[in-house]
């Protein structure tokens, strides 16, 4: 789910998965048992996330919302089963930019200022795109919520 | 109101952080297969191991060669000093004028020293060589030779004597002593008795011979020491030294011998040390032992199994290698904005330790000792050294590059700081980019200044030594692989160009014999100040190695 979360599609994911655990039997020697293996394997998961983001952003560069908004259309249906795989849908489609300071932020618990050291950003971009995760997964969620917004998603 | 969209991150984290979803097949195995690839390639990238096997072997072959040699060579001459023991009466081929009107008193001179030596029973003892052999009297010394540079008394002479062939030596040391040749040859032998003892000075008047100073340092060979019976055929000599004088010599040849003065004060007045005989007589050491002159027929002579291997030079020099680990201890410089150290990326100890792995090297040097005294050495020398350090990925960030004016991606490691140029896509200020399969390389000569104390006498003794080092950088750059897979040389800048670490080195030496020694010298070098300077952090290398030394003394 880690990798699912950080990644756009299921194959990504399975590329982040695939490098995070041959990194993980190649540093095997150096974990120190001090902390649980599974936070261990946990970093290295998201290390191999960020790794295969700044590969990414040096392919092409970052496209902000365009990619958020072009999702619009596919969108899937979340209105009658909201459960973790549509939320993991809506997380998947946001911009990278902004799926990377989210997931930093709100699932690993970093802070803005660990949160820029690590994707090469200044504080004022993190804060700037975990504002915009927010606002546009709010968006989806009102969007495609009638109880909300008083008004059927489809039809 | 109890609406989920108000703490939206809430809403995520509950409802994804315990979802778990099972990858497909194909993942694990891709996983397995990469791991099995992984393992094959391993042993080649200890590539360093056969090196080093193999220089060891050779330090080890050389070792064994230079060893061979050496015995080939003294059995040689051996050989040669027995056959030359066998011819009687050796004739000196003098041709000087001056000495012939000496020549004439060659028979009544003769005389004296049959009477002196008791030279029928002399002869007796010494006609089996290989009986006399087992019989060696010598004695490890167990004392050992202090210098001073104080003029002996002049007063107290006491005469040894030489009768065909044959040294005698006086049972009653003093202060000097002089061996006298019967075919007028003299060589001196000047000895200091030490001050705690008291001697009966004698003046043995019809022992002295005539004597000529001129002797080559070549002129003879010495074959043995025996005193196994003088004690009982003549209570005034206590020992023989049995020699043959070179029949090579040439008469146009001859050279003064040098005399050596009293340059040694003995701790024991018995003791005659076999370095000053040697030295003499041109002998090699080894073959000389210290012999302990006495009188006293209840002291026990034995021979010794194994002689002290004592070379007389103080000099020795030796050749090294070891496989050395090295680590970094880093500490993060707090003042990098009052430096104007850019530092983008936010790197510290933390981070640049986690990205980097040290390859282990191959440390190849040789070495100057010189002995301060019998166990106490001084050792200095060169070592060259070369370490790599591998980083699989690294972010950079465009930064200023002060000493050339343009902007680059900067690269902050443990050993300094680089800027790498992509000529293709020249970075503006706030670019990043990231690179695989970084390495750098940084080149060492390091000059130890140490002292070694020895402890043990024998063939195995433990050497520890304890000293600085003083390291000179030689060269440093760090290669990489670009965008397009072109591989791309930056310079290292921030290294300093000296640093200065301790050395400990607890030895272990085997004496092969009096020249050639192996030793096994694991180590542990810290360097007490910082190699770099202006970096993100100041870092502070250790090693550690394993080394074979082979040692070979003059």
């Amino acid at each position: 789910m880690i990798c699912l979360r950080y990644c756009k599609n299921k194959e990504e994911a399975e590329d982040v998965l695939q490098e995070g655990f041959i990194r993980a039997f190649k540093y095997l020697d150096q974990y120190r048992s001090e902390g649980p293996f599974e936070g261990w394997l946990r970093k290295i998961m998201v290390n191999c996330a960020l790794r295969k983001y700044e590969q990414l952003v040096k392919q092409q560069p970052v496209l902000d919302l365009e990619g958020f908004e072009d999702a619009n259309a596919t969108l899937p249906d979340v209105y009658s089963k909201m459960g973790s795989k549509d939320l993991l849908a809506l997380v998947q489609q946001l911009p990278p930019a902004c799926r990377m300071v989210f997931n930093l932020y709100v699932f690993e618990g970093l802070k803005h200022r660990e949160i820029a050291g690590m994707l090469g950003i200044s504080e004022g971009t993190s804060k700037s795109n975990l504002s915009d995760a927010r606002t546009l997964l709010k968006q989806r969620l009102e969007n495609i919520n009638p109880q909300k917004n008083n008004k059927p998603a489809y039809g | 109101m109890d609406n989920p969209l108000h703490n939206i991150d809430k809403l995520f984290r509950n409802l994804l952080e315990p979802t778990e979803e099972t990858p497909s097949e194909k993942v694990w195995n891709n996983i397995n297969k990469k791991l099995d690839d992984q393992k094959r390639k391993k042993p080649t990238t200890a590539f360093w191991w056969p090196k080093t096997t193999v220089l060891l072997l050779l330090f080890i072959g050389l070792g064994f060669g230079g060893y061979q040699l050496y015995h080939q060579k003294k059995l040689d001459n051996n050989s040669k000093n027995k056959a030359l023991s066998k011819q009687n009466n050796l004739q000196l081929p003098i041709n000087n004028d001056s000495l012939k009107k000496e020549n004439l008193n060659k028979e009544k001179k003769a005389e004296i020293n049959n009477k002196i030596i008791n030279k029928a029973e002399v002869d007796s003892n010494l006609k089996d060589d290989k009986i006399k052999s087992k019989n060696i009297i010598t004695s490890l010394n167990k004392k050992r030779i202090s210098y001073t540079k104080k003029e002996p008394p002049l007063h107290a002479i006491n005469k040894h004597e030489i009768a065909n062939n044959k040294i005698a030596i006086k049972p009653k040391f003093d202060n000097r002593k002089t061996i006298v040749a019967t075919d007028n040859k003299t060589l001196k032998l000047n000895l200091l008795k030490n001050k705690k003892t008291k001697n009966n000075l004698t003046n043995d008047k019809d022992i002295i011979n005539g004597k000529v100073d001129n002797l080559t340092n070549n002129d003879l060979y010495f074959n043995k020491m025996d005193f196994s019976n003088a004690n009982k055929t003549n209570k005034s000599i206590i020992g023989i030294i049995d020699f043959n004088l070179n029949p090579d010599l040439k008469n146009d040849e001859q050279k003064i011998l040098n005399t050596k003065k009293a340059d040694c004060e003995l701790n024991d007045e018995r003791m005659l040390p076999s370095s000053i005989i040697s030295d003499l007589l041109n002998l090699e050491t080894a073959h000389v032992p210290f012999l302990q002159l006495t009188n006293n027929s209840a002291t026990k002579k034995t021979a010794v199994k194994n002689p002290p291997l004592i070379s007389k030079s103080r000099f020795y020099i030796s050749a090294f290698a070891a496989p050395e680990w090295q680590g970094f201890q880093l500490q993060d410089n707090d003042d990098q904005q009052n430096n104007g150290i850019q530092n983008r990326g936010g790197d510290t100890k933390t981070k640049i330790m986690h990205r980097e792995d040290e390859d282990a090297s191959l440390v190849t040097g040789i070495g100057l000792g010189y002995h301060l005294s019998k166990k106490l050495s001084f050792e200095t020398g060169l070592r060259y050294s070369e370490y790599r350090i591998k980083t699989d990925s690294i972010k950079l960030f465009a930064a200023a590059n002060n000493s050339t004016g343009t902007i680059g991606y900067k690269i902050n490691t443990s050993l300094g700081y680089g800027y790498l140029n992509n000529t293709n896509n020249p970075p503006a200020m706030g670019d990043s980019m990231t690179i695989q399969n970084l390495q750098q390389s940084v080149t060492y000569v390091t000059m130890p200044v140490l002292l070694r104390y020895q402890v043990g006498k024998g063939r195995l003794s433990f050497n520890p030594a304890l000293g600085f080092m003083f390291n000179f950088i030689l060269g440093s750059s760090i290669h990489t692989n670009i965008d397009n897979g072109q591989r791309q040389m930056i310079n290292l800048q921030g290294l300093k160009k000296v640093s200065v670490g301790m050395l400990v080195s607890p030895s272990i030496y085997y004496r092969i014999n009096s020249h050639i020694s192996f030793g096994l010298d694991p180590y542990l070098n810290y360097t007490i100040s910082p190699i770099n300077k202006a970096t993100v952090v100041d870092s502070y290398p250790y090693g550690i190695g394993l080394g074979a030394t082979v040692r070979y003394q003059f």
